[in-house]
């Protein structure tokens, strides 16, 4: 069938290539802001997904990783040892603090956890061996350190916190937020926050949260109500926490409506773009559409043309916005260690939801059209 | 018997604003015979242009009854006036009203899609009216690159593409000189006997006489004179 919309877009080609930049430069506010916050999002649990954990222990109303900080005393914890199910506790420390490398400064988060059980320790390692954290004074880095230095860092001594360390391996997808993560041992991070005196209530034996695994048979819901009843402690399974986490990000931190709002207005531009942009087109050629009225087009068909021309736009539209998006994001994501993940699902919602808020505003156009008189044509 | 395929009874339309109501045809009743060419001649303002457009299911009268190929055309629903214009009847536009930024075999092929042929066939069938009508030169032209004449031919093409069994055309000469419009009313002549389609020219280019069966005259909206053409 000839494409009259294809003709009526491609005619003025200049408009239309600024109609679909348009797009794609919307959608590219949209790919990174969703991704920033999709990205935030993951790396936010990303910790608690890798624990091998089956119990969070955390400070009495703390319920999440993120929205108030718990510090859990040494004493506070060792009722542990006694709750029926408990096999064994590891307790974990963590907090953001500065390095060094070679005079350039980064903020990344140190997590010192229990070398014995490993549980909270790296959970993908690109170099190195994780067994070499119980010499003193050494790290294990996320890989993104290098990547953002440019220098592979292992054998190389680093300052963390003022501190020189050996760096012993280098991890893979290890963030906290934008933070790269640093593992190191318990005892080792104590000095470390004792040093910058970033959390000074932080004192031998106090940890921030308690990884808990259970027995073979034992419910680890139930054990953790029990752990609940423990003085200045709550309790929560590995999935409870980590929807409280995702839950907090999401709904109570407000990052959330920002990303939200930056999203939805470059989904409006770009069907604010593609409605003018067809409302152009067809005010043009209203005379067109008289004629093809009078020699026998249907509303439907009339309808059809409208709506494959916002196809067209959109998903030309579309696909320079995803290609500039997965160049742009690549770029931040190594200049600034934000964490961008543009996943499959925001891509398809981002394709429908421009796609059916195009179509709402070719209306527009459609009610034009449908008042075209078709004797129009007779009119010289 | 000659069978009647446009049947106009005691037709009359109105148009009115808030302040006056002008009486645009008055009692006009006349028939178009299967095959046969009818002129209606006449003045600017005299009501020709409004009396095709409703003969072409385009308006509707104020009163009266139009038949069309046995079919009463007035009280249709809009739907099936649609479906009757796709159908059955061709049109011819003093502008000729080509799409612009469609080739001249494409502007005769959307004739046939909005009738659901389409693909080879309609590519087919498009390309062997307009070789009919002298244009095999200039299939992938633009309209833009046509002359008047030939734009008219690809308005007579896309008419007939679907090989309708009425004709319309709106003064087809009235854009062209003298010899393009005797060659275009000439085409218009040989189609409608070749396709056996009743055609109606509304005109008031009278060189273009010599092609009709039957002139009609309408003067302030009212048929003045009705003549039959001896071949």
């Amino acid at each position: 069938m000839v494409s009259i919309a294809r003709k009526n877009l491609f005619q003025d080609k200049r408009r239309f290539l600024i109609t679909i930049s348009g797009i794609g430069a919307s959608l590219i506010l949209v790919f990174i802001t969703m991704g920033v916050f999709t990205g935030s999002v993951d790396n936010s649990v990303t910790i608690i997904d890798h624990t091998h954990a089956d119990i969070w222990v955390t400070q009495k109303g703390v319920s999440d990783l993120l929205g108030v900080g718990s510090v859990l005393p040494g004493n506070t914890l060792q009722p542990l040892d006694k709750i029926d199910g408990v096999q064994n506790y590891s307790k974990l420390i963590m907090s953001p603090l500065a390095i060094d490398v070679y005079g350039s400064q980064l903020k990344v988060m140190v997590y010192g956890y229990n070398l014995s059980t490993g549980v909270g320790g790296p959970w993908s390692m690109a170099s190195g061996n994780i067994d070499d954290l119980r010499q003193n004074g050494t790290i294990i880095v996320d890989q993104s350190i290098e990547a953002k230095f440019g220098k592979q860092l292992t054998g190389d001594s680093i300052s963390v916190g003022g501190i020189p360390q050996k760096v012993v391996g280098v991890s893979r997808d290890s963030k906290w937020f934008t933070f790269p993560v640093v593992f190191t041992s318990y005892e080792n991070a104590q000095k470390l926050f004792g040093s910058s005196s970033v959390d000074p209530k932080i004192t031998e034996d106090m940890a921030n949260y308690a990884l808990v695994n259970v027995k073979p048979n034992y419910d680890p819901l139930k054990v953790s109500k029990e752990i609940s009843t423990m003085n200045g402690t709550d309790a929560f399974i590995t999935s409870k926490i980590r929807d409280n986490t995702r839950h907090w990000l999401i709904f109570d931190s407000g990052a959330a409506m920002g990303l939200a709002i930056g999203a939805g207005v470059g989904w409006v531009i770009a069907a604010i773009i593609v409605t003018l942009t067809i409302y152009t087109v067809t005010i043009e050629r209203i005379p067109e559409f008289g004629t093809l009225k009078a020699i026998g087009a249907s509303k439907k068909d009339v309808y059809k043309i409208l709506l494959e021309q916002v196809f067209v736009s959109v998903t030309l539209g579309y696909t320079i916005g995803v290609i500039c998006s997965f160049i742009a994001a690549a770029a931040i994501v190594k200049s600034t260690l934000l964490p961008i993940n543009i996943g499959s699902d925001t891509l398809i919602l981002a394709f429908f939801l421009t796609l059916i808020l195009s179509i709402l505003g070719s209306l527009v156009s459609a009610r034009k059209v449908n008042k075209v008189d078709p004797a129009i044509v007779f009119r010289v | 018997m000659t069978e009647v395929v446009i049947d106009v009874k005691n037709v009359r339309k109105e148009f009115s604003t808030k302040y006056v109501t002008v009486v645009a045809i008055d009692d006009v009743s006349f028939e178009v015979e299967k095959g046969e060419v009818v002129l209606i001649l006449g003045p600017s303002g005299s009501g020709k242009t409004t009396l095709l457009s409703m003969i072409g299911c385009i308006m509707t009268p104020t009163s009266g009854e139009i038949r069309v190929n046995g079919k009463k055309t007035t009280g249709m629903s809009e739907q099936d006036l649609v479906r009757m214009r796709r159908e059955d009847i061709g049109f011819v536009f003093q502008s000729f009203n080509l799409l612009r930024d469609l080739t001249v075999q494409e502007n005769v092929e959307i004739a046939l899609n909005l009738n659901g042929i389409k693909g080879k066939e309609a590519r087919e069938r498009a390309r062997d009216v307009l070789i009919d009508l002298g244009m095999r030169e200039r299939l992938t032209f633009l309209p833009a690159d046509l002359s008047g004449g030939e734009k008219q031919r690809v308005s007579i093409a896309r008419a007939m593409v679907n090989s309708p069994k009425i004709l319309l055309a709106d003064e087809p000469t009235g854009n062209l000189d003298s010899k393009t419009g005797q060659i275009v009313g000439n085409l218009l002549k040989t189609q409608a006997k070749e396709h056996e389609a009743s055609t109606v020219v509304v005109t008031h280019d009278n060189r273009i006489e010599s092609i009709a069966d039957k002139i009609l005259f309408l003067e302030d909206g009212m048929l003045k004179m009705e003549r039959r053409v001896s071949s």
